[in-house]
């Protein structure tokens, strides 16, 4: 597993991502904040991982930003909001590919898809244990997972369209970061 | 002199075009080979040609299996033979649910069918969200190359095309002009009732469509409107799920030297308080399948990899050599669907 975890991460941030940790949950929250607090969002939106509930639950979403009291910051969890311009989304994954440094996120719920669509910056919470080694891995567990939309992600919105300069957030997130977890 | 000697000695006199498309294949020699490190490319396009022909052979069985599998998901399928008969369901579905405001992401196959075009005349707002298709929207050209559809034109010539849109003088810096097309392009995913995709790969055993894209506006076109419509060939089908697997792999790494594009979706049937259309594209592709001499074209995975590396092409570019689809493979593709 630990070769899957440094392939991962060498891949993703080959892929424009950065990757951090592996943390524990305490890690987790104090990482989130310092990231949290050196990008001055207004607003954060978070969706809760389907396997941890516990880890994006809206007290400890708001923990964190009465950890950040200088800073006024709204948090959204609602998947039935009709908010749409948030500045950090934060979701789980699904599973990591080690090959690309790829993350899967399911995401049959659009509240899923627009939290990682939608803002400047897509933080996602990876428990390391879930890095697969290959896409055929992976292929095989997005077969196999009853969902109307899977995604997977590696690195940032890009486009080359203007004299193929290679340029980053231009629809979906400029900025990835991926924190791994070890619980 | 005839009319394509004109436009070719017209696209020689573009400097800028040579170069653009130069320097993207002097890039692409690099990069591909790179990216097809390990793998054995041969073996892969052997196996996806495999893939295609058992495909293309069983077309009609695919296809039933595809409808019914989408249909089991939540989709509405139409089977269009024709390109009219697409707009056509399109069209009445514009009118039944009195649709305002449309987005759509990248796709050949409506290019192919010149849907913009039909659209316009509903009186709907026909916005193209790929910031390459956008681009030549607003200069109303259509695509030079088939990934990359705006290589022809200078920043500064998009500069000028941004600033009639914002109606203030906008600089030819490709980072400001990118978030131009965000804060633009985000209005109209917001406001859109109709959202139209494309598909690269549609699995019949389970009716999943395979969406491969860079830029992230696939997804909120499929997200954000309460209708979706994804048009896509028939011959984009693939017996199994794991079947798609070598197309995925290939892909990106063909078309632009890129291990994986940024975002790879599966899509099945709507997600909840949404309507999803499926419209699968005949258009003479079922004929194609009966010319022993020109099947083999259905095999084609629209990466583009045919103009990147043609000599031709980088002299005068997608606009000469081609008619919708550019390239080697536009030769055949015009020559068939058009």
């Amino acid at each position: 597993m630990e070769k899957f975890v440094q392939q991962f991460s060498t891949e993703a941030v080959k892929s424009g991502a950065t990757v951090s940790g592996p943390y524990d949950l305490a890690g987790l929250m104090e990482y989130l904040r310092k990231l949290i607090a050196s990008k001055k969002p207004a607003k954060i939106a978070a969706c809760r991982p389907a396997d941890r509930p516990d880890w994006l639950s809206p007290e400890l979403i708001k923990n964190l930003a009465t950890a950040l009291p200088d800073q006024t910051i709204s948090l959204i969890t609602d998947p039935q909001t009709a908010e749409t311009d948030f500045d950090i989304g934060i979701t789980g994954c699904n599973f990591g590919i080690a090959q690309t440094g790829t993350i899967g996120l399911e995401s049959s719920n659009s509240w899923a898809r627009k939290v990682s669509a939608l803002p400047l910056i897509h933080i996602a919470i990876l428990n390391q244990s879930k890095i697969l080694e290959t896409w055929s891995e992976a292929l095989e567990l997005v077969n196999r997972t009853p969902s109307n939309y899977y995604a997977l992600i590696t690195g940032p919105s890009r486009t080359a369209d203007i004299e193929r300069v290679l340029t980053l957030g231009v629809h979906g997130p400029e900025e990835l970061h991926i924190i791994l977890t070890n619980e | 002199m005839n009319k394509i000697k004109h436009k070719i000695n017209d696209s020689l006199k573009q400097p800028f075009l040579r170069q653009a498309l130069n320097n993207f294949a002097a890039n692409y020699l690099e990069a591909r080979p790179a990216a097809l490190a390990g793998l054995d490319f041969g073996e892969i396009q052997s196996e996806i040609s495999a893939i295609k022909d058992k495909a293309i052979k069983n077309l009609p069985e695919l296809i039933g299996s595809f409808v019914k599998q989408s249909q089991q998901a939540g989709a509405r399928v139409y089977y269009a033979s024709t390109g009219q008969s697409a707009i056509d369901y399109i069209n009445q579905l514009i009118t039944r649910k009195n649709i305002k405001r449309i987005v759509k992401s990248k796709s050949m196959t409506s290019e192919e069918i010149e849907l913009n075009r039909a659209l316009g005349k509903t009186g709907a707002e026909v916005t193209e969200t790929d910031l390459g298709e956008w681009i030549i929207q607003l200069a109303q050209q259509k695509p030079s190359h088939m990934v990359m559809p705006a290589i022809h034109l200078t920043a500064s010539e998009v500069a000028k095309l941004f600033t009639k849109v914002t109606g203030q003088e906008e600089p030819s810096d490709i980072n400001h002009l990118v978030k131009i097309a965000r804060r633009e392009l985000r209005k109209k995913f917001l406001e859109a009732d109709l959202g139209i995709i494309g598909a690269n790969i549609a699995v019949a055993e389970n009716g999943t469509l395979v969406v491969l894209t860079n830029e992230g506006n696939g997804r909120l076109v499929v997200t954000l409107p309460k209708t979706v419509i994804a048009l896509v060939g028939i011959e984009k089908l693939v017996p199994s799920f794991k079947e798609a697997e070598p197309i995925i792999k290939i892909l990106p790494r063909n078309a632009t030297g890129q291990l994986a594009t940024s975002y790879v979706s599966f899509i099945r049937g709507p997600a909840a308080h949404q309507e999803f259309h499926i419209i699968l594209l005949d258009n003479g592709r079922l004929k194609l399948r009966d010319s022993a001499d020109y099947r083999t074209v259905l095999r084609c995975l629209r990466c583009g990899a045919c103009a990147n590396v043609c000599p031709v092409y980088q002299q005068v570019g997608g606009h000469v050599f081609g008619h919708i689809y550019s390239g080697a493979i536009g030769l055949v593709l015009t020559a068939v669907y058009h």
